[in-house]
Formats: structure tokens, C-alpha cells, sequence
């Protein structure tokens, strides 16, 4: 029998294309480059499903309990795990626990062997720091060294080279490292999958989690919502979605339902065309996914607008209607959802913020608003969510290259390209990627928390 | 209409000829006009008793198939359609009656006549390529309103009938031709006649009935219907020959509306009969409306008219032959 | 309800089409099959068909090309439904939509196939145009010579005038007439008023423009070419702006001509589809099934000489259907009649309202009945939406079978009209 794929126009979104990189990477490109003192972005390593998750070893430092559980945990999936490293090799990955520390005094040791082997880091490379959570502890000595390694995190990712990336993961004070949502978060760190994150902390609060028993599809059998799916990061979350596994249920306003349609027969799902401001939005959603699937898991707030303005010429329709739509929908979208038996399984909810929510940004006192206010509703969701055993997070995107940054004065982005540690923009599959991370049931100890995915940009570090 | 067929007289004299060919009879009309014209007085002298006969081949299958082309209906394959229709029956006849109308003896002048109505008995069905013979007398020279008629009677014989005395099985088609020529004057008679076609005048607004068809006739109508019929009258062609005869522009042949009268509600097996009657004339190109109308008893009455004007293009009847 | 003999129903899971489009406008540059495409696309989109192994996909366009003689195949093959997926042509004039629908539902509930898409599409902006038949004889005749001098010969034929396209014929190839002069004489034979049209009109509109505004349509259009709603749709017409429009057919009648470009269906692009299938089908599918096609009837009038309407065929269907069913219009919640003009509607009406047509020309003993006005066209129809012309069927029962979702038992009724003197009906039940 002969086997083909259904026919399916391509839906693939007209990407900007970064040919400074492209430039730089070239071998003249590289000479004038090194001659002028320019960024040098690299190319990304990204996740592609049967991918390695490290090429070369991966070395794990610190004497702790931690350190020991997560080199099982290593081994387990079969890595080239080392305690110690030779001088020529190159390392896919450094782990290094400081889960231990009580005192600033007690970093030095790994710190400085972290040192020794910075430049044996392979592109594209990871370092991750394993720390307990600082709000943990009364202690002033102990919750200063605490701190101190996120600094150390964060000025080690200004220092990675070549696409390396240096992130922690943060342990809550009585959580053992064994626990699966440890697991989760190491293995979204050292995947591809996490290519665009450089600079930030994910924390593991709770044992809850589960881990997949195919690492490449983990959201097998799963059904998700994702709105504003119709083009770019919204359209991209959802061919993620569908790669790990999930059935999709892609919504967006009707005017955008040719593009919905296109995205959702690309992934093999449902389209809903659905103004999420409508009071029955929620109801809606229910509803499709009761009569269609019998089963919701996972909910992405990912339609949102701008309508920038100066404040002081700011009106009630640019502003009500940003709020309306970022915020307000979710809001009443998840009070209607977390009321109904159908998503009370371990739900998962991934609201898309903004590092504007965090940092601000000119004429965007509107879109800023609502971003901080989808911080703030994650992170007061929490509890509700944990009850449920399910999960809710906000992803923070910094520059992306989409059909929106494309619009952006050429300078301007530039300039807003190259400010950040990757001296390149994401793409929406990078946003996609930890989106789906979060959305995944091997995330579930990490709930409440805004992770940025910038590439460590400067704005709002 | 008579319940039977009229019957065909016998011809005491008779004149055999070969099918002329109309582009020529025009021709010479055209040049004899200007000789003859009007008689000073304008009055007209007595019809001929001369009969004309000629042999006809018949409808060859390009000419059906051109009918068809222009008038539409089904294909002439043989089986399903293999009778002639009455309007093109008319066609093969028509060269015999214009010999007739062009001969000099002939009171009236060919160019300029006005076709003011056909009668038709269609008695029996008429095959493609049938061989026939055709029989052209004038009778009934008769005032008119605004000038004088005449009868041009033409039969539609049996290949091996007697033209001067045919059998009545041997009589296939009976047509009369009312033509008009104006302005003219029979002696002994007063100038305003009262027969049945000169009460009425010509295209006044009449009460019409509920429309059912639409006629176009496109601008080179008259130069289709000459395609088909060899009836090349300058009258038809374009409106640059129509306005050397005075005609504002060219006039669809009234034998074109006759054929789209008639053109699916003749029986293959004839025996039926009809009459159209002209009124304003057509100018190409023209849109006409159209009512038919079914009387009962196989009897339709059509009338085509000009939708703006509200004036009548012409009326007709057409009566089937009676079943059981 | 169950018809007769049918071993099952043949349930409506649900439709799409793509909004509606003034002709020569939006949709100017996509053809036929690039607007069934689309709304094809949209339907498995909304149902998850990627895939999927259809029973049988039928529909057709009125005005088609003949290198479109497979143009539901052929755009079938454009969507991600399973390319094993066979699809056929249907041609019904302005019923073909419905006679696409009807026969699959016939199908379905014969239990030749479980799954099924019908609809239409046409486009006045992609109408195909043809040459002369005298410029085809020629060409036709230099394509056939065997050598250059005959070609050229041939083709030394052709004059100026033979190179004028002609557009595809709107009248009816047996009288000349068009539609719209036809049902003049129908309208002007049944005194039907100008008021009266017009107040069809601006209720199609108001009624179109409301299910929009309650996002009746949601579920039921996608997208296309930037075109997110019906663009015939004027919300904000009176009835005072449509007393000014001079009359655009039966002219001829003078003063008592009555029917304008507003209460005349204008010329409009689109395309529609309905996804059908048997109960067991959509259960395990998980598709809703909104409405059970409970039967259709077709019936044709004797209109070339003018005995009977040219677009009132559907007087006799429905008077069929309902003997059939042993149905009154009083049964039926709500009634969808298609409008090629108000008149058309407004004289169907009458006439199912009049004793002595309805013996005369339905074999009925009296008046077939008379249609509550507030059940008629409730969602707007063909006068706001527009009418490409095969598309027309499919937009109805979509609308309709989701008016009836939720109201098991409730039924619907459908009539189209169509070129030729032929009409459809339909009855709709709710689930």
C-alpha cells in the first residue's frame, strides 16, 4: 500500500531573514567581523524530535546529594557523564550544583572548577546551575550565597560563546533533586528545545510532574487549545504541539479563519473561530473540545494585540480593548475552564507575556499593562492550579523574528536584535518550544513563574 | 382556418423553368426598376394567368444544418428529425416565386414589395434531399390601404407529379404570400379598401399578452438568414443597402421570424397548417418580446412585439392537425 | 422522521463557506476551483478531516469551464482529505448545491457510503468566456487540414467580427428571456407588489446582518481573500432607499414594473460545502450532528410557452414532499426559500396560499397553506448574501441545519428555484 502524506498547502509564515548572521557566518563575513569588533551570532542548536540530547559529555560539579541524583539521572538517559574532564574535550554540558550552599564562601570550589573548563564549553553548549530557592531562606548568610549564584548564572551567560547558554534551576527548599520535575527542567535546559533561553531560573516547587515515556512526544494523546493560532508564535505553538504529540484545537477571530484553517489542517487539528472577548468564549471552548475530543489538558493564551500609544495620547479604545483581549479574556477564559470537570485533570494554562510587561517599553503603557497583569494572574493562579495537580505559567518572548518585528524601522531592529547574549532574535519555535515545555506534564513541579525566553537580552535583565 | 386542405387547380398555362438563382432575379430587378418603376398614372395592370414550375433537390444537409445553426432545435439526424421545416420549405420555393414577381409581365415592382403575411398548409412531411418540384402563381390582385396586394400561391410538389395538374396526394406544401406595393392603384377601384389586412394600421398599440421569449436579432441577422435562405434582398443585408431602398436600416426577413415562430412546435409528420401576419417591421438589431399562447385544441397564437415601443412586429397562428 | 424504505438517516454534521462576494470585486482573481478549494479547507479544518477517506465529495459550479469538467475532484485534490477520496460533478443550475446534498443524503441513507461532502461554487469573475461558433468552425476546420495552404486557407476566414467573445448565456436558451424577465411576468401575473419586495429585501438584510452581529456565523464561514463577511450586505438600507431604485426587470411593464437591483439578487461569488454522514459516522468521529436530511423532491414546470412560472417548480416539489410526509407548512419551525428575487418567494407563496392553482397545477384538493412570515429566512438570505448560484444550496442547509441543532423533532423547510423550470425541496429535522 502505498503511504502519503494528506496534501496540505505549506502555511509556513514569510520569516524575516537575519542576513547579518548569515553575513558573519561566511568566512570573509568572520574576518571583517573579528576586524570591527561586531557580535558574532551562531547559528542556534534547536530541537528536532530523535535529536541527541547532548553530542559530547556532560560534566557534573559539586559534592552534594543533588549533584549525585542528577548524574543517575543523566546516566538514565544515557549520557557521557563526568565528575571530572581532560584538558582537550569539549563538554556538551556542565552542571553545576550548588544546592548546597550556606555561605558565600562555600561557591569557590566549583565555581573556580567551572572555571578551568569555560572554554572547552562546545557551541551551543549548556551551563546549568542548580541552586535552592532564595525566598527559602531566613537565613541571611544563606539565602546571600543563594543569590550570589544567580548572579554568577547571569554574568556567565553574558560570557557563553558560540549559542551556549547558562541557566538554573531552582529547588525548592525540602524538594529532593530526584523529583521528576527536576528531571523535566534539566532535560528542557540541556535540549535544543531550550536554544533561545539563556540568562534565567526555572524553579521546581512541587513533586508533582510526570515524566513521557517517549521523550519526543510528550504530550501524546493530549488535547490543547491555542489561541491567536492563525500565524505566527501562536501558528508555531501549534505545529510544536502537534510534534509532541498533542491534538490541537487552534482558535483565533473569524476575520483570521483562512489562516486558522491552513494552520489547523498543517497540524491535523480543529479550527474554532472565536472572538475570545465573548462572554461565552469559555463555554465554547468546552464545548468543542468536550463534543470533539472528550478531554482538555492544556490551554495557550496565546492572542494578544498592541495598539501603541504615547500615554498622553492614549484613548479608552486602545486601551480597554488591549486589556480586553490580553488579560480580561483570560481572566474569565480560565475562571469558566477551572470550573468544569472536563479540565480538572492536571490542566496546564501558558499565558504568553512580554519582557515589555517586565521592563516596560515607550508607548506601550497599554500593552505593558496587561503583560505584568498575565504575570501577575499566573502567579496568583498558582494554588487553583496546583489543587488540580496542574500547572500554570507565563512565557516572556524579547525580540522575535516575526511578520510583526519584520514591520520594525530596519535600525531599530538592528539594534534590538543583537541586544542580548545570542546577539541574534528567536524565532516564534523558540517561544513555541517553551511553551510546550511548560505545557508538558514533565514541567509540573514548575508552576506560577513568567520565563522569559530573550536569548538574556538586556532590556529587563 | 378551413378544416381542409385547399385544392391544388389545375394550370392551363404553365411554364416550366430551371431553379433560378436569386442573386440574378435581384440583379435584374434592381436594373429594370429604373426603367419601368411607376407606370405614370401609378395604376396597375392585371396579373398574368402564367404559371411558373421548377425543379427543385431538395434541402441539402448543409442547409438544415445552417438552419439550425441560426434558428436552433434539434440536429437533422435522420431518425429523430427528418422532416423540413415549413419556414425552409418556403426557402426551396422562394426562387420560383421571385421569377414569378421579376418576370416583366408581372404588374407589380419586385423591389420595394412589402411581405404583409404567409399562410401555410404544411400537409405532408418533407424529407432532406427529397427531390421536389415547386409551383409559383400570382392571384388575387387587390387593394390595399396604401397600395395594392397580391397572393403569390406557391406549391411544393412530389418529384413525379404533374405540375400542371397534381394529384392531390402529389401536393406536399401549399404557401400563400401576401406581398404589398405601395402607393399604387388598381383601376375601377376606390382608393381606401376594407379587406381583413388593410383595417388595421400598421404596429399601433395593441393589448398584449403576458411575455414568454425573447428574440434577439443580432445586427447581421439578415445576412444570417441570407446564408441560409439565398435570399440576398438588399432590404435584409446591411443598413447601407436597406437606405438605398429607403429603409432606415436593415429589416429582419420576415420568413427568420416565421422559422423562430414555428421552430420546435412543428410535427415530423406534418399536416398542420399556420399564417403569420407582418406588421412593424424589425429593425436589426432588434430584442423582441414574444407571447405564445395556447387557444386549446392544438391551436397557438404568437405574437412578437417591440418590448419599448409597445408596437407590434407581427401575429401568428399555428394549428395542429387534429389526433385520433 | 423517517422516510419510507430508508434503512437510515443521513445526518448534517456541519458546514463552511467562504463569504460571500459582489462579482468582479474581492474575489475577481480566484477562480472556481481556488474558492472550493478554500472551502473545503475550511470544512476539514473545522471538522478534522485531514486525511480522511470521504464516501463521495459532489458539487458542481453553473458557469464552468470545460478544462473544469472535474472541478470538485480537482480541488478536493487541493485539501488534505484523503486523495482516495472520489468526487463527482453535479449541474442543476441554481440547484445544484441542494440536488448534490440530496443525492448524497440519498446515499448515505441507503447506506452506500457513510461520509459525504456536498456544495457548489461560482464565480461571475471567472466565468469562462467562448469565441463565436463561427470562429470555432473555422478553427476547428484549420485544426482538421492536412496541410499549410489549407490552414491558412481556413483561417484567411476570419473576420473582425468573429473575434468578440461571448459570455456564457443567462437566458434561458428556449425563449431568449432572462430569469429576471421571466419572473416579471410571474410576479406581474400574481399582483405581487413593489412594497411587498422591498420589504423582503431589507428583511433579508436586517436578518443577515443580525445573525452576523450574534456570530451566528462563526462556525459556518471562513475566510477568504481578506474577505471575513457576506459584502452584499447593506445593514443600513431602508425602506425609503430602496423605493427610490428604478425598476431593472419587466420594464416593458411601465409603471407596473416592480423589480429593482435591490429586490433582485445581485451577482455574487462564492462557494459552499456541507459535511454529511450517517449517525455512526459522526459518533465515532466525535462530529456533532446538527440536523437529520430527511428528504428532498425535484420538480420541473411546463414554462416555455409560458403555461406555468419559470421559477415556480418548487410549488410542485413542495406539494409532493408535503403529501409525502403528510405535512403542512404549520408543521415546519422555520422555512428557507431561496430569493432569485423577492418576487420569487412572495409568488411561491401565493400560490401555495391559492385554492385554485394548487388544484390546478399541484393535483392538490385546496391551498397547500399558508407560510408564517417571522419563520421565513431567519438568518437572512439569498437578497442580503448574495447568490453564486450552486453555492446557494449549501449556504441554506448549513444555516438551517444549525437553526435546528438542539431542537430535536423541530423541522425545517427548503426551497430553491433554478434555471430551466426546475426547483428543489427539502425538510430538515433537528437533533
Amino acid at each position: 500500500m502505498i503511504q502519503r502524506s494528506p496534501q496540505s498547502r505549506p502555511a509556513a509564515q514569510p520569516r524575516p531573514t537575519d542576513t547579518y548572521t548569515a553575513l558573519v557566518n561566511t568566512e570573509l563575513g568572520r574576518r571583517i567581523g573579528r576586524a570591527l569588533g561586531l557580535p558574532r551570532p551562531a547559528p542556534l542548536r534547536r530541537h528536532t524530535p530523535g535529536a541527541a540530547l547532548a553530542d559530547g559529555p556532560v560534566l557534573v560539579l559539586g559534592e552534594t546529594s543533588g549533584a549525585e541524583d542528577i548524574a543517575q539521572l543523566l546516566l538514565r538517559w544515557g549520557l557521557d557523564v563526568r565528575r571530572h574532564i581532560g584538558d582537550e574535550e569539549r563538554l556538551s554540558g556542565v552542571v553545576a550544583c550548588f544546592d548546597a550552599v550556606s555561605a558565600p564562601g562555600d561557591l569557590q570550589e566549583t565555581v573556580l572548577r567551572l572555571a578551568d573548563v569555560q572554554r572547552q564549553i562546545a557551541p551551543s553548549g549548556r551551563v546549568i546551575t542548580v541552586l535552592r530557592d532564595p525566598q527559602d531562606a531566613r537565613d541571611p548568610s544563606v539565602r546571600a550565597a543563594r543569590r550570589a549564584v544567580e548572579g554568577l548564572t547571569r554574568s556567565l551567560g553574558r560570557e557563553m560563546r558560540a549559542g551556549a547558554t547558562a541557566n538554573g534551576v531552582v529547588l525548592q527548599e525540602s524538594l529532593d533533586a530526584a523529583a521528576p520535575g527536576v528531571a523535566g527542567v534539566l532535560r528542557f535546559l540541556l535540549s535544543g528545545r531550550s536554544a533561545f533561553v539563556s540568562g534565567q531560573f526555572l524553579s521546581v516547587d512541587s513533586v508533582n510532574g510526570t515524566l513521557p515515556e517517549d521523550w519526543d512526544r510528550p504530550l501524546a494523546g493530549q488535547v490543547a487549545v491555542v489561541t491567536g493560532a492563525a500565524r505566527g508564535i501562536g501558528a508555531a505553538i501549534a505545529r510544536t504541539l502537534r510534534r509532541d504529540g498533542a491534538q490541537v484545537i487552534a482558535v483565533d477571530v473569524p476575520a483570521a479563519g483562512e489562516a486558522l484553517a491552513a494552520v489547523a489542517n498543517e497540524v491535523g487539528g480543529t479550527a474554532l473561530q472565536l472572538d475570545i472577548t465573548a462572554e461565552d468564549a469559555g463555554d465554547r471552548i468546552l464545548e468543542h473540545a468536550e463534543q470533539r475530543h472528550g478531554r482538555l489538558d492544556v490551554v495557550i493564551h496565546n492572542a494578544g494585540i498592541t495598539r501603541d500609544k504615547l500615554l498622553a495620547h492614549m484613548d479608552a479604545s486602545r486601551w480597554s480593548s488591549v486589556i480586553a483581549v490580553n488579560l480580561e479574556a483570560q481572566l474569565r477564559i480560565n475562571r469558566r475552564l477551572l470550573a468544569s470537570e472536563l479540565f480538572s485533570h492536571a490542566p496546564r494554562i501558558v499565558s504568553l507575556a512580554s519582557t515589555s510587561g517586565i521592563a516596560g517599553n515607550r508607548g506601550q503603557t497599554n500593552y505593558a499593562a496587561s503583560k505584568a497583569g498575565v504575570m501577575g494572574m499566573v502567579a496568583a493562579s498558582a494554588p487553583e492550579l496546583e489543587s488540580r495537580h496542574g500547572t500554570i505559567n507565563a512565557v516572556a518572548p524579547g525580540f522575535i523574528e516575526t511578520e510583526m518585528t519584520a514591520k520594525m524601522p530596519m535600525v531599530a531592529r538592528e539594534v534590538a536584535r543583537r541586544l542580548n547574549s545570542l546577539s541574534q532574535g528567536g524565532l516564534p519555535e523558540d517561544v513555541a518550544e517553551t511553551v510546550a515545555f511548560l505545557a508538558s506534564p514533565a514541567a509540573g513541579g514548575t508552576s506560577g513563574m513568567t520565563l522569559r525566553v530573550c536569548g538574556q537580552n538586556l532590556i529587563g535583565a | 382556418m378551413s378544416e381542409t386542405f385547399s385544392p391544388a387547380p389545375v394550370v392551363a398555362d404553365l411554364r416550366r423553368i430551371e431553379m433560378p438563382s436569386l442573386a440574378g432575379l435581384y440583379a435584374r430587378a434592381a436594373a429594370d426598376a429604373a426603367g419601368r418603376a411607376v407606370r405614370g398614372s401609378g395604376e396597375v395592370g392585371a396579373l398574368p394567368d402564367q404559371a411558373l414550375a421548377a425543379r427543385s433537390a431538395g434541402a441539402t444537409t448543409a442547409t438544415t444544418e445552417a438552419y439550425r445553426r441560426l434558428v436552433g432545435g434539434e440536429a437533422f439526424d435522420g431518425v429523430h428529425r427528418w422532416s423540413l421545416p415549413s419556414a425552409l420549405v418556403h426557402v426551396l420555393g422562394f426562387p420560383v416565386q421571385v421569377a414569378l414577381m421579376a418576370d416583366r409581365r408581372f404588374p407589380l415592382p419586385l423591389m420595394g414589395l412589402v411581405h404583409l403575411s404567409n399562410a401555410v398548409e404544411h400537409r405532408r412531411p418533407i424529407g432532406v434531399e427529397q427531390p421536389l418540384q415547386i409551383r409559383a402563381r400570382a392571384e388575387n390582385l387587390r387593394e390595399h390601404r396604401r397600395g395594392v396586394q397580391v397572393d403569390i400561391v406557391t406549391e411544393v410538389l412530389r418529384e413525379q407529379a404533374d405540375p400542371a395538374a397534381p394529384a392531390e396526394q402529389d401536393v406536399l406544401w401549399t404557401g400563400t404570400s401576401t406581398y404589398l406595393a405601395r402607393g399604387l392603384r388598381l383601376p375601377d377601384e376606390p382608393a381606401a379598401g376594407s379587406s381583413e389586412e388593410s383595417g388595421r394600421r400598421d404596429g399601433d398599440a395593441v393589448a398584449l399578452p403576458p411575455r414568454t421569449a425573447s428574440w434577439r436579432f443580432g445586427a447581421d441577422a439578415g445576412r444570417s438568414w441570407a446564408a441560409v435562405s439565398g435570399d440576398c434582398n438588399p432590404i435584409h443585408l446591411s443598413a447601407l443597402t436597406a437606405k438605398a431602398l429607403g429603409m432606415p436600416s436593415a429589416i429582419a426577413h420576415g420568413m427568420h421570424a416565421a422559422a423562430k415562430m414555428l421552430e420546435g412546435r412543428e410535427p415530423q409528420e406534418a399536416g398542420h397548417r399556420w399564417r403569420i401576419t407582418f406588421e412593424a417591421p424589425i429593425r436589426l438589431p432588434a430584442q423582441v418580446a414574444v407571447a405564445a399562447e395556447d387557444l386549446g385544441a392544438g391551436r397557438t397564437r404568437i405574437t412578437g412585439w417591440d418590448a419599448r415601443r409597445r408596437r407590434r412586429h407581427f401575429h401568428g397562428e399555428l394549428q395542429l392537425p387534429e389526433h385520433d | 422522521m423517517h422516510t419510507v424504505d430508508a434503512p437510515r438517516d443521513a445526518v448534517i454534521i456541519g458546514g463552511n463557506r467562504i463569504p460571500f462576494a459582489r462579482a468582479h470585486k474581492a474575489y475577481a482573481g480566484a477562480s472556481t476551483q481556488d474558492m472550493l478549494t478554500s472551502a473545503l479547507n475550511g470544512l476539514v479544518a473545522r471538522f478534522a478531516l485531514q486525511g480522511e477517506q470521504l464516501g463521495a465529495v459532489a458539487g458542481g459550479a453553473v458557469l464552468k469551464h470545460p478544462k473544469n469538467f472535474n472541478l470538485v475532484r480537482e480541488s478536493l485534490l487541493g485539501t488534505p482529505l484523503d486523495p482516495r477520496t472520489p468526487a463527482h460533478d453535479v449541474q442543476m443550475a441554481c440547484a445544484t448545491g441542494m440536488e448534490a446534498i440530496g443525492s448524497l443524503a440519498d446515499k448515505i441513507r441507503l447506506g452506500r457510503i457513510d461520509s459525504a461532502v456536498g456544495g457548489g461554487v461560482d464565480s461571475i469573475s471567472d466565468a469562462p468566456l467562448v469565441v463565436s461558433d463561427a470562429l470555432r468552425g473555422i478553427l476547428m476546420e484549420a485544426n482538421r487540414a492536412k496541410t499549410a495552404g489549407q490552414r491558412l486557407k481556413a483561417l484567411a476566414r476570419i473576420r473582425p467580427g468573429h473575434l468578440a467573445p461571448q459570455a456564457p448565456g443567462v437566458d434561458e436558451p428556449r425563449t431568449g428571456m432572462s430569469m429576471g424577465e421571466h419572473m416579471a411576468v410571474t410576479a406581474h401575473q400574481w399582483g405581487i407588489t413593489r412594497t411587498e419586495q422591498d420589504e423582503l429585501a431589507l428583511a433579508s438584510h436586517q436578518n443577515l446582518a443580525a445573525a452576523w452581529d450574534r456570530g451566528f456565523f462563526d462556525d459556518l464561514v471562513t475566510p477568504f481573500r481578506r474577505v471575513a463577511k457576506d459584502d452584499n450586505l447593506r445593514p443600513d438600507s431602508t425602506l425609503e432607499k430602496l423605493a427610490t431604485l428604478s425598476p431593472v426587470f419587466g420594464r416593458d411593464l411601465g409603471e407596473e414594473a416592480t423589480m429593482t437591483a435591490a429586490n433582485s439578487t445581485a451577482l455574487t461569488d462564492g462557494a459552499a460545502t456541507v459535511l454529511l454522514g450517517s449517525e455512526e459516522f459522526a459518533e465515532s468521529r466525535d462530529l456533532p450532528q446538527l440536523a437529520t436530511f430527511v428528504d428532498h423532491e425535484l420538480a420541473a414546470t411546463d414554462f416555455v410557452d409560458g403555461a406555468e412560472g419559470l421559477l415556480m417548480a418548487p410549488t410542485r416539489a413542495a406539494a409532493r414532499m408535503l403529501t409525502r410526509h403528510g405535512l403542512t407548512f404549520d408543521d415546519f419551525e422555520y422555512v428557507e426559500i431561496h430569493e432569485a428575487f423577492a418576487s420569487t418567494v412572495l409568488a411561491q407563496m401565493k400560490a401555495w396560499e391559492d385554492a385554485e392553482y394548487c388544484r390546478e397545477h399541484l393535483g392538490l384538493d385546496g391551498a397547500l397553506g399558508r407560510i408564517d412570515r417571522s419563520r421565513l429566512n431567519v438568518d437572512g438570505s439569498s437578497l442580503a448574501a448574495g447568490h453564486p448560484f450552486a453555492a446557494t444550496g449549501g449556504r441554506i442547509v448549513a444555516s438551517l441545519a444549525k437553526r435546528l441543532h438542539g431542537k430535536p423533532g423541530k423541522l425545517g423547510f427548503i426551497s430553491v428555484c433554478a434555471a430551466g423550470g426546475q426547483g428543489i425541496t427539502a425538510i430538515l429535522e433537528g437533533r
